[in-house]
């Protein structure tokens, strides 16, 4: 309980505010932004000039309401709350960000957790169980609010816990469970791992090689774990051994995430905006609730991510609640997924445009064995091609063909083989 | 990527019964998609079955429509010493009297002011609990609470947890509905599923600030199926059949071939749940739809009904809007504006209680009516009243609550409660008993722990209970 306050009283010398000078330039691309403001001055300058302004109209209103001046006197003011007006700068930028407070203090451990009846005063500190050898190593200095040094030991090589809960959760993202399956929670409360010793590898594999992301994903990627396929034969050891494959004998059936299956649509229906991102939505708008995801077709990772408006697509398919922390997402299989494929007004219309690349074409068996192969990147197998060849010629005009056309490609959206990978 | 946990799907039977078609899904309406939405037993009797919420956003009055205080009346206009509801500062303030009038009402002589005419006339189905306090002062901490039992976590809706632990009475429909919502003071959140899984989360019909005409189910056209989109469904149901054929370990598969089975019975009846049309002239004037005042609570009232009659476990009624400051919150003119809310919805309401109880409805269907929190006996900007978390009134009717019955008493002023008071975590236990569920057993395994909406509180109060 200790370890909770002592990590509060760093929260507690800390503000976040959305009123932080931009001071580094922080842009992706490296441009640099001409509203930096590298010592604050220019935020100084702004705030001296709008407070004066302020001021004045202030002054103004009141002279005006209460009529305790002349008018030349009144136009005098209006004309220096105009000038005043004028004289402010363009406001600096401003970051969203994180600052030690002007002072620093500890937090005091509250009785019950009610935060009227105080206990003992608790040093700022870290997670006791994982603390290096050499504690004063990182010690909290009394006028700062210890951030920094709850930094550097999260990233401290000495802190064992970091690397493994990373690698884990990349493990599970490319393989379906982490070794530590409660990805979440490697407490006494979470399950153990299934492969102690090869998580321990894989988090000092992981610092070694500058904890570099893509090197990980690599190293999993070329592993023959991760390669094996489905299981083959149901009569398998594979199967009664290890029904639920905690040993990742074989490959876990994958299926589609929200974005992917937004994105292949996309790519499919020739829709798709593969340009990375710019400004993900307009300086000028006032609200979350304002914003339309409606014809926007960049890939579903450049969309902004409001935390409460999301496509709708997104709010479907399982996509992580921006409100909390979700380190695995939820797989479910739902009626409304369902009727979202077969109604929702953005798949019908991403199928109708596929549609007509094939609906007009002459040689129906080539349009049906490319609307497979553009879709689920394989042939149609005999049965399937009968029974789509039966489906599209049953369309007597060049309306009802489209339409059934239309209706088939989403088929080909909905079906079992678009939404999991073998 | 998300995966298949095999362990987590295993329902190949389910499979084997709905092969049988999209024809047979009236036979098959109870063994759809996945087991978590099948029935469940109960382990306490349960007196209710369903719950219709009718959520009063933004702190009705309790001391101008069901605590009736004549000592406040009496004192009007003079000054006493409160510990502010917010800042929690002892200062004096003046007191506000009732601008409305109060009368007896029924045979179990409940007071009630003249803002609610025609829900006085129900006065003897209803149970009042008139010492509710929560834990929070402000719109979205304590709306939130009231929905989830957190006043910031993300936390289950209690409609979550309720179909969590009874399941759905129709597969053709979803088992909780949230009628008109608010996108503010909470959002989704107040109908959301958190931690369980998403099944239970509420479907939003309509939104706050909408016309109630358009609250309709997402990705369901009007009008049912048409033929040419079952035989677009039936080709799907081959093309799976055929890829299915191929693979192995096809539980999650199976699931999804479900899923369109179910989707495609929900087409098939769910739009005509909400089709409002289907009433008669004289429910729905009854309701006071073609009512300016009364047209949209009406028919949010009417649709509720229609939905838990289909077998919709949990349905939120939702007076509310996109502000933060919403509906009844009347720091001023509390007069004008609670006489406007009350015009809103006490026409609609006493409707909904008649039409529950005239099909036989209301005995099985528990009906809450209430805000997140209360007002305060001392004046703010003269003729309003400032947000009270200490004293609330909600009343109950059918669904097992004791009818014509008031439990607890809030002192002279209505600042407090003094006697039998009841916390929201109380209110929430006692809602789960009436359903035949018990709040400490109801847990769902997150994060290392066992949860509960609950949390580690509650109490069933047992005296309103029939």
């Amino acid at each position: 309980m200790t370890d909770y306050y002592a990590l509060a009283g760093i929260f507690t010398s800390t503000e976040t505010s959305d009123q932080i000078p931009a001071t580094t330039n922080f842009a992706w691309n490296e441009v640099t932004d001409p509203r930096l403001d590298p010592d604050g001055e220019k935020l100084a300058a702004y705030e001296l000039a709008n407070a004066r302004f302020k001021e004045l109209a202030k002054k103004y209103a009141r002279a005006r309401r209460d009529g305790s001046l002349n008018k030349a006197r009144l136009d005098a003011l209006a004309a220096e709350r105009k000038a005043a007006q004028q004289a402010v700068p363009e406001k600096p930028a401003v970051l969203m960000a994180a600052a030690d407070r002007t002072s620093s203090r500890d937090e005091k451990r509250r009785i019950r957790g009610n935060p009227h009846q105080s206990a003992e005063t608790v040093p700022r500190g870290f997670l006791k169980v994982a603390l290096p050898p050499d504690e004063s190593a990182i010690a909290i200095s009394e006028k700062e609010s210890g951030r920094l040094e709850l930094a550097g030991w999260i990233n401290s090589p000495e802190n064992p816990l970091t690397t493994r809960v990373y690698v884990n959760r990349v493990w599970a993202h490319l393989m379906g469970r982490g070794i530590v399956p409660t990805v979440d929670n490697f407490g006494t409360t979470g399950e153990a791992p299934t492969h102690p010793e090869l998580l321990e590898w894989l988090a000092g594999w992981f610092r070694e090689n500058s904890q570099s992301t893509k090197k990980l994903v690599a190293l999993i990627v070329e592993s023959r774990t991760y390669r094996l396929g489905l299981l083959e034969d149901e009569n398998s050891e594979l199967l009664s051994g290890d029904p639920a494959n905690r040993l990742f004998g074989r490959r876990n059936r994958r299926s589609l995430d929200a974005e992917t299956i937004r994105d292949s649509i996309l790519a499919v229906s020739g829709s798709l905006d593969p340009s990375p991102v710019g400004q993900p939505f307009p300086d000028t708008l006032k609200s979350e609730f304002d914003y339309s995801f409606d014809g926007n077709f960049r890939r579903g990772i450049y969309l902004p991510r409001f935390r409460n408006n999301l496509p709708e697509i997104f709010e479907t398919f399982d996509v992580a609640n921006p409100a909390t922390v979700v380190g695995k997402r939820d797989l479910t299989i739902l009626s409304p997924q369902a009727l979202y494929l077969m109604n929702n007004k953005f798949v019908r219309e991403e199928a109708a445009k596929t549609a007509r690349q094939f609906a007009g074409k002459d040689d129906t068996a080539d349009a049906i064995r490319s609307a497979y192969l553009g879709t689920l990147s394989r042939p149609p197998s005999g049965d399937e091609f009968r029974i789509a060849t039966e489906y599209l010629n049953g369309a007597d005009t060049d309306e009802s063909r489209l339409e059934r056309w239309t209706d088939f490609q989403q088929n080909l959206f909905a079906c079992i083989d678009f939404r999991f990978m073998r | 990527m998300n995966f298949a946990d095999n362990s987590a799907f295993s329902r190949r039977a389910l499979l084997q019964r709905s092969a049988l078609g999209f024809g047979s899904l009236a036979l098959t309406d109870l063994m759809a998609e996945s087991s978590s939405l099948t029935v469940k037993p109960v382990r306490i009797p349960a007196k209710a079955k369903r719950v219709i919420f009718l959520f009063m956003n933004g702190g009705p009055s309790h001391l101008d429509t069901f605590d009736y205080k004549p000592e406040l009346n009496r004192r009007h206009g003079q000054t006493a010493e409160f510990v502010n509801t917010r800042t929690r500062v002892a200062e004096d303030r003046v007191l506000l009297g009732s601008p409305f009038l109060f009368a007896q009402h029924g045979q179990s002589g409940a007071w009630i002011s003249d803002l609610f005419p025609n829900i006085a006339k129900h006065a003897d189905d209803l149970c009042f609990i008139k010492s509710v306090h929560t834990d929070a002062a402000a719109h979205g901490p304590a709306t939130l609470f009231f929905h989830t039992g957190a006043t910031n976590l993300v936390r289950p809706s209690m409609g979550a947890w309720v179909t969590y632990g009874l399941g759905s009475e129709n597969r053709n429909l979803p088992g909780f509905v949230s009628i008109c919502p608010s996108e503010l003071i909470g959002g989704v959140r107040n109908y959301g599923s958190a931690f369980l899984p998403g099944v239970y989360a509420g479907t939003a019909l309509g939104k706050a600030e909408r016309p109630a005409t358009e609250a309709k189910f997402l990705n369901l056209p009007q009008g049912g199926i048409s033929s040419e989109q079952r035989r677009q469904f039936e080709l799907l149901r081959d093309l799976n059949r055929i890829q299915i054929a191929r693979e192995t370990e096809t539980d999650l598969l199976e699931s999804t071939i479900n899923s369109f089975e179910t989707a495609f019975g929900m087409q098939q009846h769910a739009p005509e749940i909400a089709d409002l049309a289907r009433e008669s002239p004289t429910t729905q004037s009854q309701y006071g739809i073609g009512e300016k005042a009364t047209d949209n609570f009406g028919r949010q009232c009417l649709l509720a009904r229609r939905l838990s009659e289909a077998g919709v476990r949990f349905v939120q009624v939702n007076y509310t809007d996109n502000t933060t400051t919403p509906k009844w919150d009347q720091h001023s003119d509390l007069k004008r504006d609670h006489i406007t809310h009350a015009g809103a919805t006490d026409k609609p309401i006493a409707a909904l209680l008649a039409d529950l109880k005239q099909r036989g409805l209301l005995d099985e269907t528990l009906v809450m009516w209430g805000g997140e929190f209360g007002r305060t006996p001392y004046s703010e900007n003269k003729n309003g009243r400032d947000h009270n978390p200490h004293a609330a009134t909600i009343w109950m009717a059918g669904g097992g609550a004791k009818p014509g019955f008031s439990y607890g008493v809030t002192d002279e002023l209505g600042f407090k409660g003094v006697e039998k008071k009841v916390h929201v975590h109380d209110l929430h236990a006692t809602l789960l008993h009436l359903l035949g569920l018990d709040h400490e057993q109801l847990t769902f395994e997150y994060s290392g722990r066992p949860f509960r909406l609950t949390d580690v509180y509650g109490r069933v109060v047992h005296d309103i209970i029939s």
